[in-house]
């Protein structure tokens, strides 16, 4: 009888920590703006401007989602909540000595054939109503031959040494290099948002599927006024 | 690099419509009389579905004439054209013996002696073909 009851107790043990092992802590719902930075990917000529080389690939989804004006307003909000604006860019030198021809993944074969993105060139320059005023205290990374914002910027180190745990991203494209800047981001460790109303894609139809069923895995996907509550949240909390 | 070599097989410049039933039909008029050389080229552009878009002229050998849309069917990306036979190869990875339209994106290569058909990569259809009627030194540019 002893042994009936020691063996019941044991199955009962076991499926109360299975139980506990299994549920897990709430996401967050508010998020502190010092903790937290809003990463812009590629607001530059090629793609905001009617002009630029890529602009008629985004031309469609940007026009419906008036992503150039919202992402202004998302961005001077963000800024005013205190949250750290971070602009990541794309830029090559006038050589492309930096790149390796040979590597079979067409991206930067492709660049170097269009001679596209050089630095200093118009067609690298930054979409203006984004630029910093002078009392706004955003960085701007030094421009970069990867995919992701991440890549060979300093930005982890910077983020990290300024204490920063939350990260939205946005900006150009949603299939390219705000996906890679996610996905490095959420390998880094940080709580990454997806802000779907502030990023276009390459591919509009895959980028939807991506953001549906892809993006989830590495980030919240969120909508501009929703991520900018949770922000807005955060600030009230550490007021108090 | 070799863009060199791709702008210099663009040459002739896009005029307006001098009147006349042709002009009136045509997307676009192009002056011919600076293309006199097989596998010469003169880009201008033209308006199809409210789109301004970039087109070019290819005169082929034996007097014949290719004209198609600059964008690339996968996603719009603007067509290079490669008159460059060993950039051709080197850089689009296609052994051929006429100049080609090669996009820098994805590179999706098109045989424009073909109708533009497609050599390779991911572009499921030639460029927006147009047609063409020479009269007078200039070509009439038509959907």
């Amino acid at each position: 009888m002893k042994t009936v009851k020691s063996l019941a107790f044991t199955y009962l043990f076991t499926f109360c920590v299975l139980a506990w092992a299994q549920g897990l802590p709430p996401l967050a719902t508010e998020l502190d703006p010092k903790q937290t930075a809003l990463i812009l990917v590629d607001f530059q000529y090629p793609f905001t401007s009617p002009a630029g080389a890529n602009h008629r690939n985004v031309k469609k989804e940007l026009d419906e989602k008036q992503l150039l004006e919202r992402t202004v307003e998302l961005v001077k909000k963000a800024r005013a909540l205190g949250v750290w604006v971070v602009h990541a860019t794309e830029g090559y030198s006038g050589d492309y000595r930096e790149l390796d021809a040979t590597n079979p993944g067409g991206f930067h074969r492709g660049q170097i054939l269009r001679q596209a993105w050089k630095v200093g060139s118009k067609e690298q320059s930054y979409y203006e109503p984004l630029l910093p005023g002078p009392a706004d205290k955003d960085l701007f990374l030094p421009p970069r031959a990867q995919t992701s914002a991440f890549g060979g910027t300093g930005l982890n180190e910077t983020l990290r040494s300024r204490g920063i745990k939350n990260i939205a991203v946005a900006g150009f494209t949603t299939d390219v290099c705000v996906y890679a800047t996610v996905t490095t981001g959420y390998d880094l460790g940080y709580h990454v948002y997806a802000l779907r109303e502030a990023m276009v894609g390459y591919f509009s139809e895959q980028s939807d599927q991506m953001l549906k069923n892809t993006y989830p895995m590495w980030s919240k996907v969120i909508g501009n006024a929703e991520w900018l509550g949770m922000v807005d949240a955060g600030a009230r909390v550490a007021q108090r | 690099m070799h863009r060199r070599k791709v702008l210099a097989g663009l040459a002739a410049i896009p005029l307006l419509s001098s009147g006349g039933v042709a002009s009136a039909e045509a997307l676009a008029t192009v002056r011919v009389d600076r293309l006199s050389d097989a596998w010469s080229a003169a880009e201008f552009e033209f308006e199809a579905a409210g789109d301004r878009q970039p087109g070019i002229l290819v005169r082929l050998p034996q007097d014949r004439w290719y004209a198609s849309s600059m964008l690339c069917s996968h996603n719009n990306c603007k067509l290079m054209f490669v008159r460059d036979l060993a950039m051709a190869q080197d850089s689009f990875s296609v052994k051929t013996s006429t100049p080609i339209l090669g996009c820098p994106c994805h590179f999706s290569v098109f045989d424009i002696t073909q109708g533009g058909k497609v050599v390779s990569g991911p572009a499921p259809k030639p460029p927006f073909q147009l047609a063409v009627r020479i009269a007078d030194e200039m070509a009439y540019i038509s959907a």
